[in-house]
């Protein structure tokens, strides 16, 4: 008996164990171009295994066992890293494949060089995100790194975004980062954002030896996206990094000295810019939820389907955010509310409540008192707030308001006692006639003579 | 002596029992729709009479006066108490409850499926009371018989057919019957009585109107014919005011009787009334000359003072003008030009000749004989069958619909016909004394006779055998009279079970050999609709389907068959008659998850959208003219096609791609419409923001559902493109590059 308890404590303690830091899953998918590369990310896999991921490594030129995002139409891998350049022989990575492991809520990093295959490419482009073409550098000649072989392809850059949800004071504010790779373009599609890009100076093009600019770059200057992420309207994460050295050891332990520039790091940021990076992506901080929401009129405190027009009106919303491991009470304060009907009837902003530590959820309400609108319908209660890094709050509830009901008009109003007075003097007078009429038999009679001589 | 009663028992014994069965076949013959098809509601509005009288037994009535209908008109509600008839619904729940209450635990389907049929019964009863007033009770009997079995009133009162008029038809004959009881009695007791029933019809059918404008139509008439009388005075004024206090009563009148045109003639008699009271009062107390002036100069005084007070109340907005509808009934053309939505109903056409032989068969022939026989006696009764004769006719001809107002007195006149030739060929008792007093009566018989009549007026004076009166040709008479009522029966009985009694949810055809092919593709899609989707989703449809997709789906709509915004019906046209980018973005903004188009090529069913397609253009223009144009539909020679030769903007509406998509397929190649008797283009239908959810057996239904914004952000076109295996171009510097390079 003791034993068969000692088992189950076991087994469960393993399994609180395993569970990752994400909040949607713990299995990784690693594609790597052949075994020997696991060993140019050490740093980065270590990392990714100290978070208690589990991580399976496959290899594109190794096709036993074959690599299948899906099995039996279900998500086999609940995260996806792309670090093979080659492509598999199976061709089971898709644009498609990627685009379903999307929709279903994947997440993925794809990080790719200058041998980009045209899957990526593809898969990319259908992101609205276009990279240059194959062989091609993003180059800059007055901001590369001092250890840099002549062709100035490996830059030096700080301009990260500055997104708390996205990367952490210390990252933003710590030492530039190291990068040699394939630059991008970043569509116009709102789910886009760029996270690390160029400096002005730097273009995109191939480095042979005696290579003569004589086109167009396809992209130029601060344009050129070196880290972008998009985020999928189902929350799932994509991010695409423009190179596999950006991961690499090498690039972690590099010391950073711009050239012609006083400021030398002995590190670079690349280490602590990649964990946050892989952090995000593979949502484990930037997360949002909404853990309860209340409506109700001001002095009740049941909810109800259905209110009356120009009710006094609470709506309350709990939300909270992953950090570190737990769910804490979100610190925004431009949360929103609408009630719409066809269009926006009432948009304020929700009042954020001071929290209480002890609190279960770990949450911070939202709060709004409204009167509702003098127009009946079926109105729809909705927070949409939507931030860069964060991910999505779409939260609708349906109201319906409804018009007075029969008795709950104002039974008297002075308006109308003119006719209130009519009415019982009209009562009053026909009751007197008639008692006249019936007791007064006398002057019934002598009108009925009076008819007669006439 | 017959079962020991003398001959006045007998003959009432009779008429009981005739009225009886003439019930019994009123009601029997308008089963054939549940022994041919099953018991069901039919149609389009009945469904939401039916939903509504649900809502009622489930609820209560105070409930239902206070019902917010969210799942219709969605996202604008629907105040149901304040803009329904509640007559209907009440009746039919009131029945149930005592039912229940006598512990007969009856559905409350079969109640709604019955009422009519019912009710028709009561129909024939008040036909007869309202005969035996103007004529006698064997013309009563006649005219129950007619009215039992007419087509023009079955049409409306099959068995399912659970609409207003199942019960008004009864209502409107009673109230009349009341108010000719009233004004024959001048009492105070049968006026209140009309004022009652006239509340009841008010609180079941907009055609409460008709009454409203009769009864003071008649009124007026007697006024002018110098027939004002106390008993005219005092039907009148205890109807009036007591059946307008009532019928405000009802939210969906409210102040409408003192506020529109409509009610004003009402309350202009009931002035005059009162005005010709008090001057018949004064001139008991005056001598004629001072009297005559005095008459004079009040009468011209008080019609300006009136007159003037009407326009001026008109103008100032305290009267509300004629409303469109009204408008459309001295305008045949009025409602296509200004109000489609109307127009586009098509019980509001003006009605076809033929229909008229068709619905009222024979009686349309006795209907003007019986009009002259009114003439020819001309008491105050008679009037009013003449008045009501006359304004009915010409309603019945301006729209299909009041054919209905029409049956009721055509079958009272008809019977009064029949019966005053019948009184005179079966009487063989007097044949003496009645001929010269009837002689002239005679005479102007039936105008099928003339020849007959032509023969006997020369001979009459000459033989007492020979002429009208001989055995032989009252025989002849006769049996081509009982030859043609059986006509009339077996032509009732015919049109009754094959054009009346189909459902119309379902439909009947039959296959080559004769056998009997049931298409049940509604059914199938609601059904559908009611099981495979979330309960709160929205289902956009024309307004047509509305009341069947609430009822039969229980899904929310936005738009149905009570077409109370105008507005609302024009964006879902828009949408249906709009390319899909900007159709998706209206379906967006209304929450739309599905959309149900009707399409009948494939089965050749005429009654489908692409047919009333051009209503909806209609509709949308005359509110989004910008955005809509119905000369875009047409082709440049103005034909309305849906071949290789319809418009650009026929061929990318959403309702053109919703009914031919996938349709070429079936085909193998071109896809045949055979509604439309089209070859159809064989380019591909391609559908980006909608994919096809289900299609009927019969491609009667198809159900769309519109898709989501796309996950990854891109247009949904080219999502699609990219499902269909077509990767996206690159940019153009590169290529050129890549060309160069390369």
């Amino acid at each position: 008996m003791r034993r068969i308890l000692c088992i189950v404590v076991l087994v469960f303690a393993v399994l609180i164990l395993v569970e990752s830091k994400s909040t949607t899953g713990s299995r990784v998918l690693v594609l790597l171009d052949n075994e020997d590369d696991k060993k140019l990310y050490t740093r980065f896999f270590g990392s990714l295994e100290g978070r208690d991921y589990i991580v399976t490594y496959k290899t594109v030129t190794n096709l036993n066992p074959s690599i299948e995002l899906f099995s039996y139409g279900e998500r086999v891998f609940d995260h996806f890293i792309n670090f093979a350049q080659k492509k598999d022989k199976t061709d089971s990575i898709t644009p498609t494949s990627l685009i379903n492991f999307v929709n279903d809520g994947g997440n993925i990093l794809l990080a790719v060089s200058s041998e980009i295959t045209e899957n990526i490419r593809n898969f990319a482009r259908e992101l609205d995100i276009e990279f240059d073409e194959r062989d091609t550098f993003v180059i800059d000649h007055f901001n590369y790194n001092v250890s840099d072989d002549g062709k100035h392809t490996l830059l030096v850059s700080s301009n990260f975004i500055n997104n708390e949800a996205i990367l952490s004071k210390e990252v933003v504010e710590g030492p530039p980062v190291l990068f040699r790779g394939i630059g991008h373009k970043v569509g116009s599609v709102p789910l886009l954002t760029k996270v690390l890009w160029a400096n002005d100076t730097a273009y995109s093009y191939e480095t042979k030896d005696d290579q003569v600019v004589d086109q167009e770059p396809l992209v130029i200057g601060n344009n050129i996206g070196l880290i972008s992420t998009l985020q999928a309207r189902n929350n799932a994460r994509v991010t695409l990094v423009g190179s596999l050295e950006f991961f690499s050891d090498r690039f972690f332990d590099s010391s950073v000295q711009k050239l012609k520039s006083s400021e030398s790091y002995p590190k670079s940021g690349n280490e602590a810019f990649a964990n946050d990076l892989t952090k995000w992506t593979l949502q484990e901080k930037g997360v949002l939820r909404v853990t309860s929401r209340l409506h109700h009129k001001d002095d009740e405190y049941e909810q109800l389907d259905t209110y009356r027009i120009k009710d006094n009106f609470t709506y309350t919303i709990e939300i909270s955010e992953y950090v570190n491991d737990h769910w804490q009470a979100f610190n925004g304060n431009d949360v929103q509310l609408e009630l719409i009907m066809l269009d926006p009837y009432i948009r304020v902003n929700l009042t954020a409540l001071p929290t209480n530590e002890h609190q279960e959820h770990h949450s911070r309400k939202y709060k709004a008192h409204v009167q509702l609108p003098d127009v009946y319908g079926v109105f729809t209660l909705k927070v949409n707030y939507k931030r860069p890094g964060y991910t999505y709050i779409v939260d609708t509830t349906t109201i319906t308001i409804r018009h007075f009901r029969h008795n709950e008009y104002p039974r008297f109003i002075s308006a109308a006692y003119p006719y209130y007075t009519g009415a019982a003097s009209m009562g009053t007078g026909f009751l007197l006639f008639c008692f006249i009429w019936i007791f007064n038999k006398d002057a019934g009679k002598s009108t009925a003579e009076k008819k007669k001589i006439n | 002596m017959v079962l020991g009663l003398d001959v006045q028992n007998q003959a009432a014994l009779l008429k009981v029992v005739i009225l009886g069965l003439i019930s019994f076949v009123a009601i029997a013959s308008r089963l054939f729709s549940i022994i041919r098809f099953e018991s069901v509601i039919h149609e389009f509005d009945p469904w939401f009479n039916y939903r509504a009288t649900r809502y009622l037994v489930s609820t209560s009535f105070y409930e239902f006066w206070n019902w917010f209908d969210e799942r219709s008109w969605y996202p604008l509600g629907r105040v149901v108490g304040g803009t329904v008839f509640p007559g209907l619904m009440v009746t039919s729940a009131t029945i149930y409850n005592i039912l229940h209450a006598l512990n007969f635990p009856v559905d409350i389907r079969n109640i709604c499926v019955l009422l009519a049929p019912a009710f028709s019964a009561f129909t024939a009863i008040s036909a007869y009371l309202l005969t035996a007033e103007i004529k006698d009770s064997s013309a009563g009997l006649l005219a129950a018989a007619f009215i039992g079995i007419a087509p023009g009133y079955i049409s409306r009162s099959v068995a399912g057919s659970y609409d207003n008029e199942g019960i008004a038809i009864f209502l409107l004959m009673f109230t009349f019957y009341l108010w000719i009881k009233g004004l024959k009695e001048g009492s105070a007791f049968y006026g209140a009585l009309t004022a009652l029933f006239y509340f009841y019809m008010v609180a079941a059918w907009g055609g409460y109107v008709f009454i409203i404008n009769l009864i003071p139509l008649h009124a007026f008439v007697l006024i002018l014919m110098g027939r004002f009388s106390s008993r005219l005075y005092v039907a009148y004024s205890s109807f009036y005011v007591l059946g307008t206090l009532m019928s405000m009563q009802i939210p969906f009148v409210g102040f409408q009787p003192t506020r529109t045109s409509e009610h004003m003639a009402a309350l202009g008699i009931f002035g005059i009334l009162q005005i010709i009271a008090f001057v018949e009062l004064v001139r008991s107390h005056l001598a004629s000359k001072q009297f005559q002036i005095l008459f004079k100069s009040f009468i011209v005084f008080s019609f300006f003072t009136m007159f003037f007070a009407l326009v001026l109340l008109t103008l100032g907005g305290y009267i509300a003008p004629w409303t469109g509808r009204f408008y459309s009934l001295w305008d045949t053309g009025y409602a296509k030009k200004y109000i489609p939505i109307i127009a586009s109903v098509s019980e509001h056409q003006p009605t076809a000749w033929p229909s008229f032989f068709f619905d009222l068969e024979m009686l349309i022939f006795l209907f003007p004989v019986g009009i002259y026989l009114c003439f020819r006696e001309l008491r105050d009764e008679h009037v009013f069958v003449i008045l009501y004769g006359i304004t009915a006719s010409y309603f019945a001809g301006v729209m299909v619909r009041l054919m209905l107002t029409l049956t009721p007195i055509v079958c009272v006149t008809a019977a009064v016909a029949v019966s005053h030739l019948l009184d005179l060929y079966l009487d063989i008792n007097n044949l003496e004394t009645e001929r010269s007093v009837d002689k002239s009566e005679s005479d102007n018989k039936g105008k099928h006779k003339k020849l007959k009549e032509g023969g006997s007026r020369s001979s009459l004076n000459q033989s007492k055998i020979f002429g009208i009166r001989s055995f032989d040709t009252r025989a002849t008479v006769l049996i081509f009279f009982y030859f043609f009522l059986i006509i009339f029966v077996w032509h009732c009985t015919w049109v009754t079970s094959n054009a009346y009694s189909s459902p119309s949810i379902v439909l009947a055809s039959s296959h080559p050999d004769g056998s009997q092919f049931i298409i049940d593709d509604f059914r199938e899609a609601y059904y559908w609709l009611r099981k495979n989707t979330d309960y709160n989703s929205k289902v956009m449809s024309w307004w047509d389907y509305g009341y069947q997709i609430a009822g039969m789906a229980d899904r929310t709509t936005l738009v149905d068959n009570n077409t109370w915004n105008n507005t609302h019906i024009a964006t879902v046209g828009k949408a249906m008659a709009s390319s899909e980018g900007v159709a998706y973005q209206i379906m967006r903004r209304h929450d739309v998850s599905y959309v149900l188009v009707i399409f009948g090529g494939l089965l050749g069913y005429s009654g489908d959208d692409i047919n009333k397609f051009l209503w909806m253009i209609r509709i949308a223009e005359g509110v989004y003219p910008d955005e809509v144009k119905e000369g875009n539909f047409f082709t440049p020679r103005g034909e309305y096609r849906v071949d290789d030769e319809a418009t650009p903007t026929m061929r990318n509406s959403i309702m053109y791609k919703m009914s031919y998509h996938n349709y070429n397929e079936l085909f193998g190649g071109q896809g045949q419409d055979r509604v439309r008797g089209a070859r159809l283009s064989s380019e591909k239908i391609k559908l980006s923001t909608l994919e096809e959810a289900y299609t009927t057996e019969n491609w009667i239904v198809r159900i769309y559902k519109v898709k989501e914004l796309d996950n990854l952000g891109r247009s949904l076109e080219q999502a699609a493109a990219f499902n269909s295996g077509k990767k996206r171009r690159r940019s153009k510097i590169k290529s050129t590059r890549n060309s160069k390079n390369g």
